[in-house]
């Protein structure tokens, strides 16, 4: 996979498209049998169609005869297919019958924090905006790193990084910059700069801030992503 | 002119490279030499095994429900090297009036979390602002200084996606961090 890129303005009104390299993925624990061969995760079938619950209660006509019949026999079970491992899966949308669909119209439904349906709508597609056709402007707006640590759920973060040596005077003027002020810089969309980044189509707006140091004529400049301010969930209905 | 040393070697060993058929016709050395090398290989094996269950990790406790000391944050850089995974909203029972006016006042501290029976060790950091206090889990970022000479390796950054999209057919880690304690 490519690596992404975005497109910076800085304090002196230069701009660069450059490369953000996401962290890596931290180290996991692989699991073992008792005599050290390696285990692996299988997906196993626990039931069928014909066994779920909807298609009992359809078979037996009330939850009284179907609880009776669970009871007097194992009829959710499949007996041919329970345990066996399903191997690659596929995900297939289903109608209420149980059949598959082979077109489907997506629909976006909105929800609230309770999950009660509030809106239906037709799905709008957003472009991601890192990589904006109109020189991007340098928002101005700094915000101490103490503060910011305290204020934002920073979720995602990304080592900004030159690929020639312009981009690293660029790169490396930045985190100077930001490093001497102990703040950390709002990079966004819009023509103010200030608007929240999308990274992906259709992905998440997120805010995001600069933070640089720098070690002698090594740099370390961060692209922060915050989702959300740190607040106090609101109360529900 | 005479020939160099290792000329003379390359000479022996084409001459034992000749001979090696002649030498495996015969079927008995042909069957030692392979339980041989299958022994050699074999005792490799064994070892490796054992370095293998050597380096098993050693399952930390969970920190939930035990008392936990809190490290005060020298530099918010600390936080910085995190990316937040997970964020708790806190309603103290009791709150030392001491680490309250620390909290107040801008302090941030770190804190050992594990919610589950694990293998890994990530922070959580205790902090507060004006609409409450916070323990933020989080996990390293573990970025390195670049200079002016350096390599960009492709890496794949689709495992946070998933990780934080919660995809169902992404479901190794759920499963580790489910039956952790099993």
């Amino acid at each position: 996979m490519p690596l992404r890129r975005i497109r910076l303005a800085d304090h002196r009104g230069r701009e660069a498209t450059v490369t953000l390299v996401p962290r890596r993925k931290p180290p996991s624990a692989h699991f073992a049998d008792a005599s050290g061969a390696p285990v692996h995760f299988a997906r196993l079938i626990k039931s069928t169609m014909e066994t779920d619950h909807d298609a009992l209660l359809s078979r037996y006509g009330d939850p009284e005869s179907l609880a009776r019949a669970l009871i007097d026999g194992d009829p959710e079970i499949d007996m041919e297919a329970a345990g066996r491992e399903a191997g690659p899966c596929d995900r297939v949308h289903v109608g209420a019958d149980g059949q598959p669909f082979y077109s489907a119209r997506m629909v976006e439904v909105v929800v609230d924090r309770e999950g009660n349906e509030i809106d239906r709508r037709e799905p709008v597609e957003t472009p991601a905006n890192m990589l904006p056709d109109l020189p991007p402007r340098w928002s101005g707006k700094l915000i101490p790193r103490v503060e910011a640590a305290r204020r934002y759920a920073f979720t995602r973060a990304y080592q900004v990084r030159h690929t020639n040596s312009l981009e690293y005077d660029f790169l490396l003027g930045l985190a100077r910059y930001l490093e001497e002020r102990d703040a950390l810089a709002l990079v966004g969309s819009e023509p103010k700069g200030t608007g929240p980044l999308i990274l992906e189509r259709n992905g998440a707006p997120m805010k995001g801030f600069l933070e640089g140091r720098t070690r002698g004529e090594t740099y370390l400049l961060t692209l922060h992503l915050a989702a959300f301010e740190l607040k106090m969930p609101e109360a529900g209905p | 002119m005479s020939d160099r040393p290792a000329d003379s070697i390359v000479k022996l060993a084409d001459y034992l490279w000749w001979l090696l058929p002649t030498f495996l016709k015969t079927k008995v050395r042909a069957g030692s030499l392979v339980a041989r090398f299958a022994e050699i290989w074999g005792e490799h094996l064994d070892a490796a095994r054992e370095t293998l269950i050597v380096i098993i990790p050693e399952l930390l406790a969970a920190t939930t429900g035990r008392s936990q000391a809190a490290e005060e944050v020298v530099t918010s850089e600390d936080v910085f090297d995190h990316v937040v995974t997970k964020v708790y909203v806190l309603e103290a029972e009791a709150l030392d009036p001491v680490l309250e006016s620390k909290l107040r006042a801008g302090a941030i501290f770190r804190i050992p979390y594990r919610p589950r029976l694990g293998h890994m060790e990530n922070p959580a950091f205790l902090l507060a602002n004006e609409h409450g206090i916070f323990l933020v889990h989080a996990e390293l970022c573990d970025f390195d200084y670049v200079g002016l000479t350096q390599t960009i390796a492709e890496t794949d950054d689709a495992w946070e996606e998933a990780a934080t999209d919660g995809d169902e057919f992404g479901f190794e880690l759920d499963w580790e961090a489910d039956h952790a304690v099993a």
